[in-house]
């Protein structure tokens, strides 16, 4: 349906995609995935029409450019128009449509995702789960034979993500669906195939099962393992507690940890983190394992001098014993110039 | 009384005109008989109200099409700097329209009257084209930053639905652009309305100028002056609704 062949483009002396090649087959629903700046907005951006390519080409099967909608992470509603009137506007103006048609088309679209009663009102007194349904109506009242969603679960709260991945879910069937996401479990969800996006080129491509399960390429794992792990960076002994707990929390919930269970690991950081000198800054990595409910916590820093879990060297005996009460396992190793305190965490206290 | 205040219900109108009545309940008071009657005699002779509206004629004139130039002038400068074109004649444009703001507005009257136009040319040419040109430097401003204060966002989304560049400049931008300018809009179309009080500076009889005309021949200037300030007071309040209802009007959601 689509094919990009060989794609560069940059802003001001930097290469977002390069070299990028892909297909999109019509009626399939692919996910990009990459790290923040990849190129996944800008590669949506590129097929949408809002960006001129340095060089490379688009083709589109029969020579004709398919419509595409697209919906974009802040949704861009039209904040001085009512719902209804947002998603009037285009078909009028574009497809000339008279205002009694246009108006009958977006009533169905607006019931169809569940929000034909809040239709006289103005975007900002919808929530943003209700805004981003608002907006992929919009985006479907023109009748899109493909459509791209940058980032559509980025920006909500666990409710509102249910309600957008509700109307995702119905659309999968219906059209050819492009999303970047970070969310892997949507992206398992939503997608037929998953292409990796590293460096502004595409580096894996394929089923969901196959990149999510067994990925070949190395930049694949470092990114699935980067977006499944909780990585944190410390700079000094006064760096933002609240941010990390928080952090850990949302961690733990996107595995469906309870509170308690969300507790348990930060009382687990918190207290290693007082094992570890922090002047010279420390590397956290929280990681949940597939296969069961194990969870590993590393913390690397960059001294590689004293032992931190030993009673004679350690810098706090109590947190040092509390922490032996609280893991499975706890041990430290020396690798090159890095000193990495590892610990299994109790599997009884998570579940 | 009430009558008076039913009929004017706006407070700066009914203000104005209960200073006229104080002023020639005062005036009765205070001089003799032949001189009480002067106000009255004044603000309902012929003579007057002929050089009074004559003014005004040239008044509306000057601003009426001093405003056109400059809503011309800074539309195309605006366009110009939106769209990045013509930039060989947007720079030196935009320079010269920011910087003759600096010069105070009689002055640059008589320097196009009597330098630039060496009084060749009508005054009232000359004010227009002067008038015009010292606030187009500052709508531009307003237009400029008002549009670019709607997010880049919001054409992107109209162009993701299909529309030109220049519909969503129609029916996204510049609705959302017009509300946001009105106050200050209409601030600069009222410096504009009160430019033209300058033009009796290069010879031409506008309000003001008629004014001191009207002292000339009574030796009075109280009623002409109460008389010409209640018009320049209706006009800047019609400026006002004008506007208002004007930018709000034109890019409303059909």
């Amino acid at each position: 349906m689509i094919e990009l062949k060989h794609v560069y483009k940059s802003f001001d002396g930097c290469q977002v995609l390069n070299d990028l090649s892909l297909k999109l087959v019509e009626g399939e629903s692919v996910c990009l995935f990459g790290s923040i700046g990849c190129g996944k907005s800008t590669l949506l951006r590129c097929l949408a029409g809002l960006e001129q390519l340095d060089s490379g080409e688009i083709v589109f099967s029969g020579g004709e450019r398919p419509r595409i909608g697209m919906i974009f992470q802040q949704f861009n509603l039209f904040p001085f128009l009512t719902v209804l009137h947002n998603l009037t506007l285009a078909p009028k103006q574009v497809l000339g449509m008279s205002t009694a048609e246009a108006e009958r088309i977006a009533m169905a679209q607006l019931d169809s995702i569940g929000l034909a009663h809040k239709s006289h009102l103005f975007p900002h007194e919808l929530s943003a789960g209700q805004q981003q349904r608002v907006a992929i109506a919009r985006a479907l009242v023109m009748k899109p034979q493909i459509l791209l969603i940058d980032e559509p679960l980025s920006s909500l709260d666990p409710i509102s993500r249910g309600e957008v991945m509700d109307v995702l879910r119905k659309l999968k069937s219906e059209i050819t669906l492009v999303i970047s996401t970070h969310d892997i479990q949507a992206a398992s969800e939503l997608a037929d195939r998953i292409a990796i996006l590293d460096e502004g080129y595409i580096c894996e491509d394929g089923s969901v099962d196959e990149v999510l399960t067994s990925p070949r390429q190395e930049a694949t794992r470092r990114l699935l393992s980067y977006m499944r792990d909780l990585h944190y960076t410390i700079e000094s002994v006064q760096f933002d507690r609240p941010e990390l707990n928080s952090r850990i929390e949302q961690f733990c919930s996107r595995y469906g940890l309870n509170a308690k269970a969300s507790r348990y690991v930060q009382l687990v950081v918190e207290e290693s983190l007082n094992l570890v000198p922090l002047e010279g800054g420390a590397r956290l990595q929280l990681a949940k394992m597939n296969d069961d409910m194990r969870m590993m916590l590393d913390i690397v820093t960059d001294e590689a001098g004293v032992l931190y879990a030993d009673e004679s060297t350690c810098r706090d005996d109590l947190s040092l014993s509390i922490l032996r009460g609280l893991c499975d396992v706890l041990e430290e190793r020396v690798e090159g110039s890095m000193h990495i305190l590892h610990m299994e965490l109790s599997k009884a206290r998570l579940q | 009384m009430s009558y008076i205040a039913k009929r004017y219900r706006r407070p700066s109108i009914l203000f104005l005109v209960l200073l006229m009545m104080l002023c020639s309940c005062e005036y009765c008071m205070a001089a003799d008989a032949a001189e009480s009657s002067s106000f009255w005699s004044i603000l309902l002779s012929r003579d007057m109200w002929c050089v009074i509206l004559g003014g005004l004629k040239t008044t509306v004139i000057i601003f009426f099409f001093a405003i056109i130039e400059s809503l011309l002038v800074s539309s195309l400068l605006t366009y110009l700097a939106i769209t990045n074109k013509c930039q060989w004649f947007y720079k030196p444009m935009h320079w010269f329209v920011t910087t003759i703001r600096d010069i105070p507005s009689v002055a640059l009257m008589m320097l196009f009257y009597y330098v630039i136009f060496a009084g060749k040319v009508n005054g009232i040419i000359v004010t227009i084209i002067a008038a015009g040109l010292y606030t187009s430097g500052a709508i531009e401003g307003i237009f400029t930053r008002n549009i670019n204060k709607v997010g880049k966002g919001q054409i992107e989304a109209g162009r993701a639905l299909g529309m030109t560049t220049r519909q969503c400049y129609r029916y996204i931008v510049l609705p959302q652009a017009a509300k946001m300018m009105i106050p200050t809009l209409t601030d600069q179309v009222k410096i504009q309305l009160r430019i033209t009080s300058y033009a009796g500076y290069i010879a031409q009889t506008d309000l003001i100028r008629a004014v001191f005309d009207v002292q000339n021949i009574y030796s009075d200037m109280l009623a002409p002056l109460l008389v010409a300030s209640l018009f320049y007071l209706i006009m800047a309040k019609s400026i006002i609704r004008g506007v208002r209802v004007i930018t709000t009007k034109l890019f409303k959601y059909d």
